[in-house]
């Protein structure tokens, strides 16, 4: 028998309770015949339907209705053929195909993607680190010679303002009958004690300048943070902040490169100021933990950096100061720190305080 | 020592004649030049016991002076000063010969004691 697809068949018979046929069957044979339907059991007085799949793909429908008073079972069945059962399975399986290799080179190309693009980011980062880096030390350079040259016009003026105090000072000295001599005098000192006044500025000032060109040379820490402090020396006593300076005793000077220590002491100062409310206290501690380094730290009761803040504190562009701050200072006074050999840590609670440690080699490192 | 001759060689008239004047009284006689030539000049004519040059001149530098000076008159004591600073910085060195850098201001009795020590420094260097 020939069926197309999509076509339903159907037959009916009967056999007894044991599958023997007693009637032909279009689907199982003819009379006697052993059908391979299983008999479902105890189905006397019922009707019994029963659904399943073929291996082709279709489905079987099959009714038992017990004959009563015989043992003969009434059987219907019909199937129903799969139409386009095999272009559905190969259709489903394009489609299946055609799903995974999209998700997959999305996935592929969006990692790639994410890749590059996290590459990109970090080089024009580390780009413009080294930018900002570059620009600061040079505007530092700048900042410093400028200042040089002007403290050093300044302090040729002073010279002879000094110069012409002092002959004055001592023509009124020396000079018999000089009419009014103390007052002169007393004019006189104050004019000295002023030229000494500025020519310490400018001194400070000339210093800084010449050292920012410095390579290696021994620097005793206290005395350049305590230069660095004479520079903030104003904002202090107007803020009323409390300035501690601990020196331990036999602390050795180092060999390192003053111009950039003076540019991390002062980056690091200036942010205790800035985090300290007015009336404040910062406490500066430098001692010697072992032979090879000193450690400096700077501490300050100000507001404190939250947790989170604080992982972030020295990368570059992060800034807790809003628009005010680069958020390159503390970036660009670590990576000097690391230049010079050094590490720098720093431990904060908020409501307490900040505490920055930066321990550098006794001997410069490379 | 008083009666004492120097010779001072610093590009800032001002300054330098004022010093001239002020050593004059605390006992010392004192001649300026305003560039190294003229100091050589004066060198040749006169006779110094003492030479004080600024480390900045025109032409010639104050170093290149003092190298002329060295050669040409060994005995004659040397004391520089400078307006960059504290010239006692080790960031500047001094000359081979010369005895002290001073800072401008300058403190004129520091001066004066300077250069008698320079002179005593000198004699027992070379009896």
């Amino acid at each position: 028998m020939s069926t197309k697809p999509g076509e339903l068949q159907t037959d009916a018979f009967i056999v007894n309770d044991c599958g023997i046929l007693q009637t032909v069957s279009t689907f199982y044979g003819t009379v006697l015949d052993s059908i391979d339907l299983t008999i479902p059991p105890h189905i006397r007085n019922r009707e019994i339907i029963s659904e399943q799949d073929q291996l082709n793909g279709g489905t079987m429908t099959t009714g038992f209705t017990y004959v009563e008073g015989s043992p003969f079972i009434l059987v219907a069945v019909s199937r129903h053929q799969a139409a386009f059962k095999h272009w559905f399975y190969q259709r489903a399986d394009v489609i299946w195909f055609l799903v995974a290799s999209i998700a997959g080179i999305l996935l592929v190309g969006s990692m790639r993607s994410r890749h590059i693009v996290n590459r990109l980011r970090e080089s024009d980062i580390r780009r413009a680190r080294i930018h900002h880096n570059l620009e600061y030390t040079n505007k530092m350079v700048t900042l410093g010679r400028l200042a040089a040259g002007v403290a050093h016009e300044i302090n040729n003026a002073l010279a002879i303002i000094n110069e012409k105090a002092g002959l004055v000072r001592d023509i009124a000295t020396h000079t018999e009958d000089f009419p009014r001599r103390d007052k002169i005098l007393g004019i006189v000192d104050s004019i000295t004690t002023s030229v000494d006044r500025c020519s310490r500025v400018t001194r400070r000032l000339l210093g800084f300048g010449r050292r920012m060109d410095a390579q290696k040379e021994r620097v005793d820490l206290a005395s350049l943070v305590n230069d660095v402090l004479e520079f903030q020396k104003t904002e202090a006593i107007y803020r009323r902040i409390q300035i501690d300076i601990d020196v331990a005793p036999d602390t050795q000077s180092i060999e390192s490169d003053r111009g950039q220590l003076q540019q991390v002491f002062l980056n690091l100062i200036s942010n205790a100021y800035a985090a300290v409310e007015d009336g404040g206290r910062i406490d500066i501690t430098i001692s010697q933990p072992n032979s090879n380094e000193v450690a400096v730290t700077i501490s300050d009761d100000g507001a404190g950096i939250p947790e989170n803040d604080l992982k972030s504190i020295f990368e570059p562009f992060f800034s807790t100061k809003g628009e005010a701050g680069t958020g390159l200072g503390l970036s660009i006074t670590r990576d000097l720190v690391e230049k010079l050999g050094g590490l720098i840590e720093v431990t904060s609670e908020v409501g307490k305080g900040t505490r920055f440690t930066v321990n550098l080699p006794v001997d410069k490192v490379g | 020592m008083n009666g004492l001759r120097a010779l001072l060689v610093d590009d800032e008239e001002e300054f330098v004649s004022t010093l001239v004047e002020w050593l004059d009284y605390r006992g010392v006689t004192a001649g300026y030049a305003i560039d190294g030539e003229k100091a050589l000049e004066m060198l040749q004519k006169a006779s110094y016991d003492v030479v004080v040059v600024d480390l900045k001149l025109p032409g010639m530098s104050g170093v290149e002076l003092v190298h002329i000076v060295r050669k040409a008159y060994p005995k004659l004591p040397i004391i520089m000063i400078t307006g960059r600073g504290s010239g006692r910085d080790q960031e500047y060195e001094k000359p081979e010969g010369v005895y002290d850098f001073l800072p401008k201001p300058i403190d004129i009795s520091e001066l004066v004691t300077k250069m008698k020590e320079a002179i005593e420094a000198n004699e027992h260097r070379q009896p």
